[in-house]
């Protein structure tokens, strides 16, 4: 009896041995989420995996011209890679850089902390609205997808704004036509007298533009007001004048009065065409601005440029025209 | 491995066989009234002949003439040479069985397609009994063999590519005839009837449709020994109805396939299975018995099919591991029971009412034959359909017998 009980548990353990047939089984290593989202503020996950079967972790944001990128480090700090479709292979971490910007808008880092576990860390997202990327995990067989949303980090408060005033593009010869008006003087005795006002209705233009898309986007105050510079005695200087700060075309008033006129008489029997030159002045200079967040108090810089074109004097040209 | 595993057990069936006549007192079906009765008593010795020709049922393609000759292929021959015994009507199991004979058999087999079927060699243990005595010297018998067949040409997809219904070169054999048996005198009888013949390998690779052969059988019998008399006038016991408890404990492995969009997805290597029957049976009377039983098996290949690695192609497929109860059921089965000496053929019908998921859902049917090693102790060989189509797995195990007498 003893011996039929051995021969039944070998044979079982036969079969046991040959029926495992653990080559068509892989180990799940699905995560603990799969859809995530985040405070922009500062906010961290843990995101864990039914098991370690998986090397390879990669990050997709979905923005095509995004000047964003990634350092790819490994386990001991090292850097390994910096491109914009980082894969750390084994423990390490991925942090979002900025190519283009000293100060990039959105700031996170995924980190492989151990064999089943990531962590996600997020410090801010200055875009004005989700940021959204894919962290992929994979190994020979499968791919995991966890999306993450970032949200909008609270705005920040202007502090100050500085021009380049030492580099600068400048020109006060920039002639542009105006107006043109034809007068035709029939009168056999009497010249007509025109009045042009050269000035009237004539502005300042100014306008701020970078390439930071969210340039205009990062203040809790969308438009406000600041000093720009202007020209005095031929050089860039500031004087006081203020200006929104916002991406679209201003119109400030001129500094000066816009009442001058200048009579332009049309002798008998005579016509002519009468036409206004304005001369400009236009400089181009760049700015940078500088915002506090209101709870970090960590400091933004916003880099671009000033455009400023302002009429300055204006010539008349009179053309006798044949009848 | 699967097939050697198969082997084994039908090696340890037919060396059961020859062991009968020593066995003969401790035979689990005899009732505790015989016990005692361990004369020994001499076997009475068979030698028979059979010649079986028979027609191949198309169940496949194959068999239409989808195959390298493009012919059909209907018709099969075999001869079959056997030794057999039969317990002497003096001893208790031969006053209980007067008619049985078992045995051990060895065939040849041809389909006339020899490159792409083979001309297999059968060896198997094989017993029959009267069912009807229609006259003096006539009667209507019934006669199982259950062995292997080796030799076969398997399906290989280089070499016979069209051969889709025999996967591996050894497969069961398992036969079931009805004849009349005319004892011509003492010695010499003549059978003539008809048989039905399954070959297969049980899933334990694919192909696996088998081949299906059904038939005529011609054979004579010769008898040796003082006792090779017809046992007319004899009166056999019988004994009193009791319950018996059968606990089973088995393992297999299976393949497994499933259709994949538009192909069939045959999954590497084998999966294993275990499985524990545990069947209380009341026994009506010398032959027969039946009862409930209560079927556990786990199967590592159940539901896989919900697991698999999307990304993983059909040449390499993949799959995470099912959680245990999708790969584990528990059932309920109706169980009957051919009871003869040595040999036991169960069948039964059941239900899984624990389980999760379409491959442990829904029927399931059973057959199996029961060889007895001790009067407690038997081998177990059985086969399990699903959904009665679906072939499911092998139950190779061993088996202990609780009874008492009533």
């Amino acid at each position: 009896m003893k011996t039929l009980l051995h021969i039944v548990v070998y044979i079982f353990i036969l079969m046991g041995l040959s029926g495992c047939n653990s080559d068509v089984f892989v180990e799940d290593f699905q995560p603990s989420v799969s859809d995530v989202t985040l405070e922009g503020n500062g906010d961290s996950v843990t995101i864990r995996f039914k098991s370690s079967n998986w090397d390879l972790l990669r990050v997709y944001d979905y923005y095509d011209n995004s000047s964003l990128y990634y350092s790819v480090y490994d386990k001991d700090g090292n850097i390994v890679s910096q491109n914009q479709s980082p894969v750390l292979e084994g423990l390490g971490k991925i942090v979002c850089d900025d190519i283009i910007y000293k100060d990039k808008m959105v700031d996170f880092a995924i980190e492989r902390t151990h064999p089943r576990e990531v962590k996600i860390t997020v410090n801010e997202n200055m875009y004005s609205s989700l940021f959204q990327f894919c962290v992929t995990v994979s190994n020979e067989y499968e791919t995991k997808k966890i999306y993450v949303s970032i949200t909008p980090s609270d705005r920040y408060i202007f502090d100050r704004i500085t021009y380049s005033l030492d580099a600068y593009s400048y020109t006060d010869k920039q002639i542009e036509e105006r107006k043109s008006i034809v007068v035709n003087n029939r009168g056999d005795e009497s010249i007509v007298t025109n009045y042009i006002f050269p000035f009237k209705d004539e502005h300042r233009q100014i306008q701020f533009t970078s390439n930071n898309p969210e340039a205009f986007n990062l203040l809790a105050d969308s438009k406000p007001e600041v000093e720009i510079p202007g020209i005095v005695d031929g050089h860039l200087v500031m004087n006081g004048e203020l200006a929104r700060y916002a991406s679209d075309m201003q119109q400030l008033p001129l500094p000066f009065p816009d009442t001058e006129k200048e009579a332009v008489t049309t002798p008998p029997k005579t016509s002519q065409r009468i036409t206004l030159l304005l001369e400009y002045e236009w400089f181009e200079t760049n700015f940078t601005l500088y915002a506090v967040h209101p709870k970090t108090k960590k400091e933004k810089v916003i880099t671009g440029t000033l455009q400023s074109k302002m009429p300055k004097g204006y010539f008349i040209k009179s053309e006798k025209l044949n009848n | 491995m699967k097939t050697k595993l198969l082997l084994l057990y039908i090696a340890g069936l037919l060396a059961v066989c020859p062991m009968g006549g020593n066995l003969m007192a401790q035979t689990a079906t005899q009732p505790d009234v015989l016990k005692n009765d361990t004369v020994s008593h001499k076997l009475i010795h068979r030698l028979g002949l059979d010649v079986r020709p028979s027609y191949v049922t198309p169940t496949n393609d194959f068999f239409d003439g989808d195959n390298m000759h493009q012919q059909r292929i209907r018709q099969a021959l075999s001869v079959h040479l056997k030794y057999a015994f039969q317990f002497d009507k003096n001893s208790s199991l031969g006053r209980l069985y007067p008619h049985a004979y078992q045995g051990i058999g060895v065939s040849y087999n041809t389909f006339f397609c020899p490159s792409e079927l083979g001309n297999p060699i059968a060896v198997y243990a094989f017993q029959g009994s009267r069912i009807a005595q229609l006259s003096p010297r006539l009667s209507f018998d019934y006669e199982w063999n259950f062995g292997a067949s080796f030799g076969w040409k398997k399906y290989d997809r280089t070499y016979n590519p069209q051969n889709e219904v025999i996967g591996s070169k050894i497969n069961a054999y398992i036969n079931l005839g009805f004849f009349l048996n005319w004892q011509l005198n003492s010695q010499w009888s003549l059978t003539a009837g008809m048989d039905f013949t399954h070959y297969s390998n049980g899933n334990t690779h694919y192909p696996n449709s088998g081949v299906n052969p059904i038939g005529g059988r011609v054979g004579i019998v010769r008898t040796f020994g003082d006792g090779a008399t017809t046992v007319q006038g004899f009166k056999s016991l019988s004994i009193k109805p009791y319950i018996s408890y059968d606990l089973v404990v088995y393992g297999a492995t299976r393949k497994r396939g499933f259709v994949d969009g538009y192909d069939v997805c045959l999954v590497p290597g084998s999966f294993g299975i275990v499985g524990l029957n545990f069947n209380p049976m009341y026994n009506f009377n010398k032959y027969f018995r039946a009862g409930v039983s209560v079927d556990a098996q786990y199967d590592e290949s159940a539901n896989i099919k919900d697991y698999r690695v999307e990304e993983s192609s059909s040449s390499d497929v993949k799959f995470h591991r099912p959680p245990f109860h999708k790969q584990f059921a528990v059932g309920l089965s109706v169980r009957g029971e051919l009871v003869m000496p040595i040999f036991s053929i169960n069948a039964g019908i059941g239900r899984n009412l624990i389980c999760s998921g379409d491959d442990t859902e829904g029927f399931y049917q059973i057959l199996a034959l029961k060889t007895s090693i001790t009067p407690r102790l038997f081998l177990h060989v059985g086969y399990q359909l699903s959904k009665f189509k679906n072939p499911n797995n092998l139950m190779l195990g061993f088996g202990y017998r609780f009874y008492k007498k009533r």
